[in-house]
Protein backbone atom coordinates (compact mmCIF):
# COMPACT_ATOMS: atom_id res chain seq x y z
CA UNK A 1 0.00 0.00 0.00
CA UNK A 2 1.29 3.47 -1.09
CA UNK A 3 0.85 5.37 2.13
CA UNK A 4 0.52 9.39 1.95
CA UNK A 5 -0.14 10.06 5.73
CA UNK A 6 0.11 7.55 8.40
CA UNK A 7 -0.63 8.84 12.14
CA UNK A 8 1.21 6.67 14.82
CA UNK A 9 -0.13 5.73 18.54
CA UNK A 10 -1.31 9.57 18.38
CA UNK A 11 -2.79 10.85 21.76
CA UNK A 12 -4.10 14.29 22.64
CA UNK A 13 -5.01 15.04 26.32
CA UNK A 14 -6.90 18.15 26.90
CA UNK A 15 -6.17 17.88 31.00
CA UNK A 16 -6.77 14.14 32.37
CA UNK A 17 -9.39 13.59 28.83
CA UNK A 18 -7.97 11.57 26.05
CA UNK A 19 -9.97 13.05 23.42
CA UNK A 20 -7.75 11.08 21.29
CA UNK A 21 -6.50 8.40 22.85
CA UNK A 22 -3.36 6.28 21.38
CA UNK A 23 -4.81 6.03 17.71
CA UNK A 24 -2.97 4.75 15.12
CA UNK A 25 -4.27 4.92 11.02
CA UNK A 26 -2.61 4.93 7.53
CA UNK A 27 -4.32 6.46 4.80
CA UNK A 28 -3.75 5.62 1.31
CA UNK A 29 -2.95 7.84 -1.52
CA UNK A 30 -5.09 8.65 -4.14
CA UNK A 31 -8.14 6.90 -2.09
CA UNK A 32 -10.71 8.84 -0.11
CA UNK A 33 -10.59 8.02 3.24
CA UNK A 34 -13.53 8.53 5.81
CA UNK A 35 -13.44 9.27 9.09
CA UNK A 36 -16.69 8.61 11.33
CA UNK A 37 -18.21 8.52 14.45
CA UNK A 38 -20.64 10.01 16.51
CA UNK A 39 -20.52 13.85 18.14
CA UNK A 40 -17.50 13.99 21.02
CA UNK A 41 -15.65 10.79 19.50
CA UNK A 42 -12.22 12.89 18.79
CA UNK A 43 -12.38 13.42 14.84
CA UNK A 44 -11.90 16.91 15.08
CA UNK A 45 -9.43 16.70 17.65
CA UNK A 46 -7.40 14.40 15.58
CA UNK A 47 -7.57 16.42 12.71
CA UNK A 48 -6.48 19.36 14.40
CA UNK A 49 -3.28 17.19 15.39
CA UNK A 50 -2.35 16.10 12.08
CA UNK A 51 -2.68 20.13 10.65
CA UNK A 52 -0.67 21.39 13.38
CA UNK A 53 -3.02 23.37 15.34
CA UNK A 54 -2.91 20.91 18.31
CA UNK A 55 0.08 19.45 19.17
CA UNK A 56 -0.09 15.88 20.31
CA UNK A 57 1.03 14.63 23.45
CA UNK A 58 2.21 11.25 22.27
CA UNK A 59 2.82 9.82 18.97
CA UNK A 60 3.96 11.25 15.24
CA UNK A 61 2.51 12.06 12.44
CA UNK A 62 4.08 11.18 9.16
CA UNK A 63 2.71 12.79 5.91
CA UNK A 64 4.99 11.95 2.45
CA UNK A 65 7.70 10.39 4.36
CA UNK A 66 8.31 13.50 6.26
CA UNK A 67 7.55 13.72 10.22
CA UNK A 68 4.83 16.45 10.91
CA UNK A 69 4.56 16.31 14.28
CA UNK A 70 4.60 19.71 15.91
CA UNK A 71 4.99 22.03 13.16
CA UNK A 72 2.86 25.17 12.51
CA UNK A 73 -0.43 24.99 10.14
CA UNK A 74 1.37 26.95 7.91
CA UNK A 75 4.23 24.98 7.35
CA UNK A 76 2.42 22.07 6.91
CA UNK A 77 -0.02 23.45 4.03
CA UNK A 78 3.03 24.50 2.35
CA UNK A 79 3.89 20.74 2.06
CA UNK A 80 0.52 20.12 0.32
CA UNK A 81 -1.42 19.14 3.05
CA UNK A 82 -4.63 21.52 3.07
CA UNK A 83 -7.54 21.57 5.96
CA UNK A 84 -10.53 22.45 5.08
CA UNK A 85 -12.98 23.73 8.38
CA UNK A 86 -16.13 22.53 9.94
CA UNK A 87 -17.81 25.54 10.10
CA UNK A 88 -16.78 27.37 7.59
CA UNK A 89 -14.18 30.16 8.63
CA UNK A 90 -13.26 32.41 5.11
CA UNK A 91 -12.03 36.06 5.70
CA UNK A 92 -15.56 37.43 5.98
CA UNK A 93 -14.77 40.63 5.09
CA UNK A 94 -12.87 39.92 1.65
CA UNK A 95 -14.58 39.11 -1.27
CA UNK A 96 -15.18 35.29 -2.72
CA UNK A 97 -12.27 36.04 -4.99
CA UNK A 98 -10.02 37.28 -2.47
CA UNK A 99 -10.04 34.64 0.17
CA UNK A 100 -9.62 32.09 -3.27
CA UNK A 101 -6.22 34.22 -4.40
CA UNK A 102 -4.90 34.00 -0.51
CA UNK A 103 -4.87 30.59 -0.61
CA UNK A 104 -2.50 30.92 -3.44
CA UNK A 105 0.94 29.54 -3.10
CA UNK A 106 4.01 31.49 -3.99
CA UNK A 107 2.69 34.80 -4.75
CA UNK A 108 5.60 36.73 -4.51
CA UNK A 109 3.79 39.71 -3.82
CA UNK A 110 2.78 38.62 -0.76
CA UNK A 111 6.29 39.74 0.64
CA UNK A 112 6.69 43.01 2.20
CA UNK A 113 9.87 43.65 0.43
CA UNK A 114 8.77 42.63 -3.28
CA UNK A 115 5.22 44.05 -3.22
CA UNK A 116 6.37 46.94 -3.72
CA UNK A 117 7.88 45.82 -7.00
CA UNK A 118 4.73 45.76 -8.81
CA UNK A 119 6.36 43.56 -11.70
CA UNK A 120 7.66 41.02 -9.44
CA UNK A 121 4.29 39.55 -8.78
CA UNK A 122 2.11 40.66 -11.66
CA UNK A 123 2.61 37.58 -13.32
CA UNK A 124 2.06 35.22 -10.40
CA UNK A 125 -1.14 37.53 -9.43
CA UNK A 126 -2.62 36.88 -13.08
CA UNK A 127 -2.19 33.10 -13.17
CA UNK A 128 -3.78 33.26 -9.44
CA UNK A 129 -6.47 35.18 -10.40
CA UNK A 130 -7.06 32.44 -13.73
CA UNK A 131 -6.85 29.28 -11.70
CA UNK A 132 -9.23 31.16 -8.98
CA UNK A 133 -12.14 31.70 -11.80
CA UNK A 134 -11.15 28.26 -13.21
CA UNK A 135 -12.55 26.99 -9.55
CA UNK A 136 -15.18 29.55 -8.87
CA UNK A 137 -17.04 27.79 -12.05
CA UNK A 138 -15.88 24.32 -11.26
CA UNK A 139 -17.99 25.40 -7.97
CA UNK A 140 -20.83 27.47 -9.72
CA UNK A 141 -19.75 30.27 -7.54
CA UNK A 142 -17.79 32.35 -10.33
CA UNK A 143 -21.20 35.31 -10.65
CA UNK A 144 -20.72 36.00 -6.69
CA UNK A 145 -16.87 36.34 -7.23
CA UNK A 146 -17.29 40.03 -6.18
CA UNK A 147 -19.70 39.14 -2.80
CA UNK A 148 -18.34 39.48 0.45
CA UNK A 149 -17.91 35.91 1.99
CA UNK A 150 -20.13 36.85 4.96
CA UNK A 151 -22.95 37.61 2.31
CA UNK A 152 -22.98 33.99 1.40
CA UNK A 153 -25.21 31.21 2.17
CA UNK A 154 -24.41 28.30 4.19
CA UNK A 155 -23.74 26.09 0.94
CA UNK A 156 -22.26 28.54 -0.55
CA UNK A 157 -20.05 28.92 2.18
CA UNK A 158 -18.88 24.96 2.33
CA UNK A 159 -18.24 25.60 -1.52
CA UNK A 160 -15.59 28.07 -1.02
CA UNK A 161 -14.28 26.11 1.72
CA UNK A 162 -13.68 23.48 -0.55
CA UNK A 163 -12.75 25.69 -3.28
CA UNK A 164 -9.84 27.42 -0.80
CA UNK A 165 -8.34 23.79 -0.87
CA UNK A 166 -8.15 23.57 -4.43
CA UNK A 167 -6.24 26.76 -4.62
CA UNK A 168 -3.60 25.75 -2.51
CA UNK A 169 -2.03 23.06 -4.82
CA UNK A 170 -2.98 20.20 -2.52
CA UNK A 171 -1.54 16.85 -2.35
CA UNK A 172 -3.70 15.71 0.27
CA UNK A 173 -7.08 17.69 1.95
CA UNK A 174 -8.27 17.01 5.58
CA UNK A 175 -11.69 17.94 5.08
CA UNK A 176 -13.76 18.07 8.24
CA UNK A 177 -17.72 17.33 7.36
CA UNK A 178 -17.23 18.67 4.14
CA UNK A 179 -21.45 18.33 3.74
CA UNK A 180 -22.18 18.97 7.60
CA UNK A 181 -25.18 20.69 7.71
CA UNK A 182 -26.39 20.75 4.34
CA UNK A 183 -29.11 19.19 2.65
CA UNK A 184 -29.02 15.72 1.68
CA UNK A 185 -29.12 16.73 -2.28
CA UNK A 186 -26.08 19.15 -1.90
CA UNK A 187 -24.53 17.01 0.51
CA UNK A 188 -24.49 14.13 -2.05
CA UNK A 189 -23.54 16.82 -4.74
CA UNK A 190 -20.62 17.74 -2.93
CA UNK A 191 -19.22 14.03 -2.39
CA UNK A 192 -19.53 13.58 -6.00
CA UNK A 193 -17.74 16.72 -6.39
CA UNK A 194 -15.36 15.38 -4.48
CA UNK A 195 -15.00 12.15 -6.06
CA UNK A 196 -14.53 13.98 -9.38
CA UNK A 197 -12.01 16.42 -7.92
CA UNK A 198 -9.85 13.49 -6.72
CA UNK A 199 -9.87 11.40 -9.81
CA UNK A 200 -9.23 14.92 -11.93
CA UNK A 201 -6.08 15.94 -9.75
CA UNK A 202 -5.05 12.82 -7.87
CA UNK A 203 -5.43 14.05 -4.24
CA UNK A 204 -5.35 12.07 -1.25
CA UNK A 205 -8.72 13.02 0.98
CA UNK A 206 -9.59 12.51 4.27
CA UNK A 207 -12.99 13.13 4.99
CA UNK A 208 -14.95 13.34 8.43
CA UNK A 209 -18.97 12.82 8.16
CA UNK A 210 -21.07 11.45 10.43
CA UNK A 211 -24.00 10.57 8.49
CA UNK A 212 -23.09 7.34 7.27
CA UNK A 213 -25.71 7.12 4.71
CA UNK A 214 -24.50 9.81 2.56
CA UNK A 215 -20.93 9.07 2.16
CA UNK A 216 -20.76 5.27 1.54
CA UNK A 217 -21.01 5.36 -1.87
CA UNK A 218 -18.20 7.69 -2.28
CA UNK A 219 -15.36 6.62 -0.18
CA UNK A 220 -12.86 3.82 -0.49
CA UNK A 221 -11.81 3.07 3.41
CA UNK A 222 -13.15 4.12 6.43
CA UNK A 223 -12.37 4.39 9.95
CA UNK A 224 -14.62 4.68 13.11
CA UNK A 225 -14.12 5.90 15.79
CA UNK A 226 -15.30 6.38 19.05
CA UNK A 227 -14.32 8.06 22.64
CA UNK A 228 -10.75 8.71 21.30
CA UNK A 229 -10.82 5.52 20.20
CA UNK A 230 -10.45 3.55 16.38
CA UNK A 231 -12.92 0.83 16.80
CA UNK A 232 -13.69 -0.33 13.63
CA UNK A 233 -11.38 0.00 10.16
CA UNK A 234 -11.82 -2.02 6.89
CA UNK A 235 -14.30 -0.89 3.48
CA UNK A 236 -17.06 1.14 3.99
CA UNK A 237 -20.03 -2.01 3.45
CA UNK A 238 -17.80 -3.60 6.64
CA UNK A 239 -17.56 -1.11 9.00
CA UNK A 240 -21.10 0.06 8.46
CA UNK A 241 -22.18 -3.22 9.58
CA UNK A 242 -19.67 -3.39 11.99
CA UNK A 243 -21.53 -4.28 15.52
CA UNK A 244 -19.18 -1.88 17.38
CA UNK A 245 -20.29 0.75 15.26
CA UNK A 246 -24.02 0.57 15.17
CA UNK A 247 -23.68 0.14 18.98
CA UNK A 248 -21.70 3.32 19.22
CA UNK A 249 -24.41 5.38 17.33
CA UNK A 250 -26.99 4.31 18.72
CA UNK A 251 -25.97 3.88 22.49
CA UNK A 252 -24.33 7.20 22.68
CA UNK A 253 -22.05 7.14 25.85
CA UNK A 254 -21.80 3.93 27.54
CA UNK B 1 -2.94 88.53 7.08
CA UNK B 2 0.37 86.85 8.72
CA UNK B 3 -1.52 85.35 11.47
CA UNK B 4 -3.97 83.98 9.14
CA UNK B 5 -1.49 82.41 7.65
CA UNK B 6 0.09 81.25 10.93
CA UNK B 7 -2.76 79.69 11.67
CA UNK B 8 -2.92 78.00 8.81
CA UNK B 9 0.39 76.71 8.63
CA UNK B 10 -0.08 75.31 12.43
CA UNK B 11 -3.28 73.38 11.45
CA UNK B 12 -1.25 71.95 8.18
CA UNK B 13 1.70 70.74 10.52
CA UNK B 14 -0.51 69.13 12.94
CA UNK B 15 -2.58 67.48 10.15
CA UNK B 16 0.40 66.12 8.77
CA UNK B 17 2.12 64.76 11.52
CA UNK B 18 -0.74 63.15 12.56
CA UNK B 19 -1.63 61.71 9.40
CA UNK B 20 1.28 59.87 9.37
CA UNK B 21 0.66 58.73 13.53
CA UNK B 22 -3.06 57.76 12.31
CA UNK B 23 -1.38 55.90 8.83
CA UNK B 24 0.76 53.77 10.93
CA UNK B 25 -2.27 53.17 13.68
CA UNK B 26 -4.37 52.16 10.65
CA UNK B 27 -1.54 49.72 8.99
CA UNK B 28 -1.37 47.99 12.29
CA UNK B 29 -5.04 48.02 13.57
CA UNK B 30 -6.79 48.85 10.81
CA UNK B 31 -5.32 46.88 8.40
CA UNK B 32 -3.63 43.53 10.11
CA UNK B 33 -6.29 43.97 13.35
CA UNK B 34 -3.29 44.54 16.29
CA UNK B 35 -4.75 46.61 18.77
CA UNK B 36 -1.19 48.95 18.95
CA UNK B 37 -2.45 50.89 22.28
CA UNK B 38 1.56 51.73 22.20
CA UNK B 39 1.49 54.34 19.48
CA UNK B 40 3.22 56.68 21.98
CA UNK B 41 6.24 54.55 22.12
CA UNK B 42 6.84 54.52 18.26
CA UNK B 43 6.19 58.38 18.67
CA UNK B 44 8.42 59.05 21.40
CA UNK B 45 10.99 56.59 19.94
CA UNK B 46 11.45 58.83 16.84
CA UNK B 47 11.08 61.68 19.15
CA UNK B 48 13.98 60.67 21.33
CA UNK B 49 16.44 59.30 18.89
CA UNK B 50 16.11 62.64 17.36
CA UNK B 51 16.65 64.72 20.21
CA UNK B 52 19.57 62.43 21.28
CA UNK B 53 21.20 62.44 18.06
CA UNK B 54 20.47 65.12 15.93
CA UNK B 55 22.44 67.23 17.90
CA UNK B 56 25.56 64.58 17.83
CA UNK B 57 25.22 64.06 14.31
CA UNK B 58 25.41 67.57 13.99
CA UNK B 59 28.30 68.01 15.75
CA UNK B 60 30.37 65.70 14.52
CA UNK B 61 29.15 67.06 10.90
CA UNK B 62 30.42 70.44 11.96
CA UNK B 63 33.65 69.57 13.59
CA UNK B 64 32.48 70.71 16.85
CA UNK B 65 34.81 69.97 19.71
CA UNK B 66 33.24 66.53 20.86
CA UNK B 67 34.60 66.71 24.41
CA UNK B 68 31.36 69.26 25.21
CA UNK B 69 29.19 67.34 27.63
CA UNK B 70 25.78 67.53 24.80
CA UNK B 71 22.88 67.81 27.36
CA UNK B 72 24.67 70.43 29.77
CA UNK B 73 25.78 72.49 26.76
CA UNK B 74 22.82 71.81 24.48
CA UNK B 75 21.90 75.28 23.64
CA UNK B 76 25.40 76.75 22.87
CA UNK B 77 25.83 73.46 20.76
CA UNK B 78 22.94 74.02 19.02
CA UNK B 79 23.59 77.55 18.22
CA UNK B 80 27.05 76.30 17.00
CA UNK B 81 25.60 73.90 14.87
CA UNK B 82 22.85 76.56 13.46
CA UNK B 83 25.20 79.08 12.68
CA UNK B 84 27.68 76.24 10.83
CA UNK B 85 24.61 75.27 8.76
CA UNK B 86 23.11 78.67 8.16
CA UNK B 87 25.27 79.06 4.68
CA UNK B 88 25.72 75.42 4.11
CA UNK B 89 22.31 73.47 2.95
CA UNK B 90 24.26 70.54 2.85
CA UNK B 91 25.00 69.78 5.93
CA UNK B 92 21.62 70.66 6.94
CA UNK B 93 20.31 68.50 4.70
CA UNK B 94 22.33 65.43 5.89
CA UNK B 95 21.40 66.06 9.42
CA UNK B 96 17.54 65.86 8.98
CA UNK B 97 17.61 63.08 6.09
CA UNK B 98 20.50 61.14 8.67
CA UNK B 99 18.91 61.38 11.87
CA UNK B 100 15.19 60.44 10.24
CA UNK B 101 17.12 57.05 8.21
CA UNK B 102 18.17 56.60 11.95
CA UNK B 103 14.78 57.14 13.37
CA UNK B 104 13.29 54.21 11.03
CA UNK B 105 15.95 52.03 12.43
CA UNK B 106 15.41 52.52 15.32
CA UNK B 107 11.73 52.84 15.53
CA UNK B 108 11.41 49.41 14.00
CA UNK B 109 13.67 47.85 16.68
CA UNK B 110 11.83 49.08 19.41
CA UNK B 111 7.96 47.97 17.47
CA UNK B 112 9.94 44.55 17.58
CA UNK B 113 11.19 44.48 21.28
CA UNK B 114 8.12 45.92 22.39
CA UNK B 115 5.56 43.50 20.98
CA UNK B 116 7.71 40.37 20.77
CA UNK B 117 7.12 39.24 24.05
CA UNK B 118 2.88 39.05 23.17
CA UNK B 119 2.62 38.85 19.52
CA UNK B 120 1.75 35.65 19.59
CA UNK B 121 -1.26 36.09 22.61
CA UNK B 122 -4.45 37.08 21.92
CA UNK B 123 -5.26 40.70 20.54
CA UNK B 124 -5.53 41.90 24.07
CA UNK B 125 -2.52 40.98 26.05
CA UNK B 126 -0.95 42.69 23.04
CA UNK B 127 -2.87 45.67 23.45
CA UNK B 128 -1.99 45.59 27.30
CA UNK B 129 2.16 44.97 27.26
CA UNK B 130 2.08 47.79 24.60
CA UNK B 131 0.07 50.40 26.71
CA UNK B 132 2.92 49.59 29.42
CA UNK B 133 5.98 49.49 26.47
CA UNK B 134 4.92 53.20 25.87
CA UNK B 135 4.34 54.53 29.10
CA UNK B 136 7.80 53.06 30.10
CA UNK B 137 9.34 54.60 27.31
CA UNK B 138 8.05 58.00 28.73
CA UNK B 139 9.52 57.58 32.18
CA UNK B 140 13.24 56.32 30.74
CA UNK B 141 12.87 59.56 28.89
CA UNK B 142 12.25 61.48 31.92
CA UNK B 143 14.82 59.78 33.65
CA UNK B 144 17.68 59.27 31.71
CA UNK B 145 19.04 62.12 31.59
CA UNK B 146 21.78 61.78 28.73
CA UNK B 147 19.03 60.69 26.08
CA UNK B 148 17.06 64.17 25.77
CA UNK B 149 17.77 65.70 29.24
CA UNK B 150 15.14 64.28 31.62
CA UNK B 151 12.95 66.56 32.90
CA UNK B 152 14.49 69.29 31.08
CA UNK B 153 14.17 69.13 27.29
CA UNK B 154 17.12 69.01 24.20
CA UNK B 155 17.05 71.38 21.51
CA UNK B 156 16.80 69.84 18.02
CA UNK B 157 19.32 72.29 14.73
CA UNK B 158 17.25 74.03 12.92
CA UNK B 159 18.22 72.02 9.36
CA UNK B 160 16.28 74.78 7.60
CA UNK B 161 18.24 77.75 8.79
CA UNK B 162 19.85 77.89 5.55
CA UNK B 163 16.54 79.26 4.20
CA UNK B 164 16.51 82.50 5.91
CA UNK B 165 13.00 83.69 6.81
CA UNK B 166 11.47 80.80 5.14
CA UNK B 167 12.81 78.30 7.18
CA UNK B 168 9.39 77.52 9.06
CA UNK B 169 7.52 77.31 5.96
CA UNK B 170 10.10 75.41 4.26
CA UNK B 171 10.38 72.69 7.14
CA UNK B 172 6.37 72.67 6.97
CA UNK B 173 6.11 72.14 3.34
CA UNK B 174 8.43 69.06 4.24
CA UNK B 175 6.86 67.49 6.93
CA UNK B 176 3.69 67.89 4.71
CA UNK B 177 4.99 66.54 1.68
CA UNK B 178 6.77 63.60 3.47
CA UNK B 179 3.25 62.61 4.81
CA UNK B 180 2.26 62.60 1.56
CA UNK B 181 4.96 59.81 0.48
CA UNK B 182 3.60 58.03 3.39
CA UNK B 183 -0.14 58.22 2.43
CA UNK B 184 0.45 56.59 -1.11
CA UNK B 185 2.90 54.03 -0.10
CA UNK B 186 0.60 53.02 2.05
CA UNK B 187 -2.26 53.29 -0.61
CA UNK B 188 0.01 51.57 -3.15
CA UNK B 189 0.91 48.69 -0.07
CA UNK B 190 -2.43 48.11 1.24
CA UNK B 191 -3.80 47.25 -2.78
CA UNK B 192 -1.12 44.73 -3.54
CA UNK B 193 -1.06 41.36 -2.48
CA UNK B 194 0.69 42.17 0.84
CA UNK B 195 -2.38 43.99 1.67
CA UNK B 196 -4.61 41.39 0.98
CA UNK B 197 -2.53 39.13 3.36
CA UNK B 198 -2.49 41.65 6.31
CA UNK B 199 -6.25 41.86 5.85
CA UNK B 200 -6.73 37.96 6.09
CA UNK B 201 -4.64 37.79 9.03
CA UNK B 202 -6.95 40.31 10.59
CA UNK B 203 -9.65 38.65 9.66
CA UNK B 204 -9.02 35.37 10.54
CA UNK B 205 -5.63 34.05 12.38
CA UNK B 206 -6.28 30.21 11.74
CA UNK B 207 -7.46 30.53 8.22
CA UNK B 208 -4.55 32.41 7.15
CA UNK B 209 -2.17 30.21 9.19
CA UNK B 210 -4.97 27.04 7.48
CA UNK B 211 -3.95 28.75 3.69
CA UNK B 212 0.10 28.08 4.28
CA UNK B 213 0.45 32.12 5.96
CA UNK B 214 2.77 32.67 8.12
CA UNK B 215 0.68 34.95 10.73
CA UNK B 216 3.44 35.65 13.32
CA UNK B 217 5.95 36.82 10.91
CA UNK B 218 3.37 39.08 9.42
CA UNK B 219 2.35 40.70 12.35
CA UNK B 220 5.81 41.40 13.51
CA UNK B 221 6.38 42.88 9.89
CA UNK B 222 3.58 45.04 10.64
CA UNK B 223 4.58 46.27 13.79
CA UNK B 224 7.99 47.03 12.89
CA UNK B 225 6.84 49.39 10.27
CA UNK B 226 4.01 50.56 11.67
CA UNK B 227 6.25 51.63 14.63
CA UNK B 228 8.85 53.08 11.54
CA UNK B 229 6.25 55.18 10.23
CA UNK B 230 5.33 56.56 13.65
CA UNK B 231 8.55 57.31 14.73
CA UNK B 232 9.21 59.29 11.11
CA UNK B 233 6.65 61.33 12.82
CA UNK B 234 7.83 61.92 16.07
CA UNK B 235 10.95 63.32 14.58
CA UNK B 236 9.19 65.36 12.25
CA UNK B 237 7.38 66.49 15.01
CA UNK B 238 10.81 67.24 17.11
CA UNK B 239 12.32 69.37 14.15
CA UNK B 240 9.03 71.38 14.00
CA UNK B 241 9.05 72.20 17.56
CA UNK B 242 12.82 72.55 17.80
CA UNK B 243 13.23 70.82 21.15
CA UNK B 244 12.30 67.40 22.78
CA UNK B 245 10.81 67.10 25.83
CA UNK B 246 10.89 63.52 27.69
CA UNK B 247 7.43 64.40 29.20
CA UNK B 248 5.23 65.32 26.44
CA UNK B 249 4.67 62.46 24.49
CA UNK B 250 1.99 61.17 26.72
CA UNK B 251 -0.43 58.55 25.71
CA UNK B 252 -2.93 61.16 25.58
CA UNK B 253 -1.29 63.10 22.87
CA UNK B 254 0.04 60.50 20.78
CA UNK B 255 -2.29 57.48 21.29
CA UNK B 256 -5.73 58.28 22.03
CA UNK B 257 -6.20 61.37 19.66
CA UNK B 258 -4.55 58.91 16.60
CA UNK B 259 -7.17 56.56 17.65
CA UNK B 260 -9.88 58.95 17.90
CA UNK B 261 -8.89 60.06 14.13
CA UNK B 262 -8.80 56.63 12.63
CA UNK B 263 -12.12 55.72 14.56
CA UNK B 264 -13.66 58.56 13.37
CA UNK B 265 -12.82 58.38 9.45
CA UNK B 266 -13.02 54.76 9.27
CA UNK B 267 -10.49 52.07 10.09
CA UNK B 268 -9.38 49.86 7.20
CA UNK B 269 -9.21 52.57 4.94
CA UNK B 270 -6.24 54.85 3.98
CA UNK B 271 -8.74 57.97 2.73
CA UNK B 272 -10.96 57.35 6.13
CA UNK B 273 -7.95 58.05 8.28
CA UNK B 274 -7.26 61.28 6.10
CA UNK B 275 -10.79 62.51 6.55
CA UNK B 276 -10.84 61.51 10.17
CA UNK B 277 -7.37 63.28 10.89
CA UNK B 278 -8.70 66.58 9.45
CA UNK B 279 -11.99 66.38 11.05
CA UNK B 280 -10.43 66.21 14.48
CA UNK B 281 -7.93 68.74 13.88
CA UNK B 282 -9.50 71.31 12.41
CA UNK B 283 -12.44 70.56 14.90
CA UNK B 284 -10.21 70.75 17.90
CA UNK B 285 -7.65 73.94 16.87
CA UNK B 286 -11.83 75.66 16.23
CA UNK B 287 -12.32 74.76 19.62
CA UNK B 288 -8.91 75.46 21.12
CA UNK B 289 -9.32 79.12 19.37
CA UNK B 290 -12.50 79.72 20.38
CA UNK B 291 -13.57 78.14 23.24
CA UNK B 292 -12.82 81.32 25.38
CA UNK B 293 -15.42 82.90 23.96
CA UNK B 294 -17.96 80.61 25.25
CA UNK B 295 -16.93 81.21 28.34
CA UNK B 296 -19.87 83.16 29.91
CA UNK B 297 -22.26 80.32 28.00
CA UNK B 298 -20.98 77.24 29.80
CA UNK B 299 -21.36 76.40 32.65
CA UNK B 300 -18.05 74.20 33.67
CA UNK B 301 -14.30 75.73 32.56
CA UNK B 302 -14.00 75.73 29.33
CA UNK B 303 -10.39 74.39 29.78
CA UNK B 304 -11.35 70.52 29.38
CA UNK B 305 -13.87 71.39 26.25
CA UNK B 306 -12.16 70.28 23.68
CA UNK B 307 -11.96 66.73 25.32
CA UNK B 308 -15.24 66.45 26.25
CA UNK B 309 -16.40 67.85 22.83
CA UNK B 310 -14.09 64.74 21.13
CA UNK B 311 -15.11 62.56 23.48
CA UNK B 312 -18.79 62.92 22.68
CA UNK B 313 -18.21 62.57 19.45
CA UNK B 314 -16.33 59.55 19.28
CA UNK B 315 -19.39 58.39 21.43
CA UNK B 316 -21.63 59.26 18.96
CA UNK B 317 -19.73 57.59 16.28
CA UNK B 318 -19.61 54.46 17.56
CA UNK B 319 -23.24 54.33 18.01
CA UNK B 320 -24.60 55.55 14.98
CA UNK B 321 -21.69 55.09 12.30
CA UNK B 322 -19.41 52.44 13.82
CA UNK B 323 -17.93 51.55 10.65
CA UNK B 324 -17.01 55.37 10.45
CA UNK B 325 -17.08 58.31 7.93
CA UNK B 326 -15.57 56.61 5.14
CA UNK B 327 -16.07 52.43 5.64
CA UNK B 328 -13.57 50.05 4.25
CA UNK B 329 -14.84 48.99 0.36
CA UNK B 330 -14.18 45.44 -0.83
CA UNK B 331 -11.13 45.31 -3.42
CA UNK B 332 -11.52 45.14 -6.81
CA UNK B 333 -8.97 42.64 -8.90
CA UNK B 334 -6.05 43.87 -9.28
CA UNK B 335 -6.21 42.79 -13.64
CA UNK B 336 -9.33 43.42 -15.05
CA UNK B 337 -10.70 40.18 -16.29
CA UNK B 338 -11.42 40.14 -20.01
CA UNK B 339 -12.51 36.42 -20.33
CA UNK B 340 -15.14 37.61 -18.02
CA UNK B 341 -18.92 37.62 -19.41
Amino acid sequence: MDVMLEVKDLTKKFGEFRAVDNVSMSIERGKITLLVGPNGSGKTTLLNCIIGVYRPEYGRVIYDNIDITGRKPHEIVKMGLIPTFQIPSPFYKLTVLENLLLAYQGNPGESIIKCILKNSWIKSESEALDKAFRILDLLELADSYDKLAFTLSGGQLKLLEIGRALMANPKMIVMDEPAGSVNPVLAHRIFQDLRKIKDELGVTLLVVEHRLDIALDYVDYVYAMHMGKIISQGSPERVFNDEKVIEAYLGGVT
Amino acid sequence: MMENISWLLDIVVFFAVYLIVTLALNLQYGYTGIPNFGLALSVATGAYTTGALAGRIGMWICGIRSDLDYIMYNPMITSMINSAIRYDPLKGLTIFFSTIIIVVIVSAIIGFIASYPAIRLRADYLMMVLIAMAEAARIIGLNYTPLVGGTTWVSVPNVFIWMGDMASQFLIITILAISILIFLFMQYLVSSPYGRLIKAVRENELTAECVGKDVVKVKIQIMMLGSAIAGIAGSLWSFYCGTVLAAAYTRTDWTFWPWLMAMIGGMGNNIGALVGVATVIICRRLIIYYKYSLEAYIPFSVVWLEQILLALALILVMMFRPQGIIPEKPAKPKIKKTSQQ
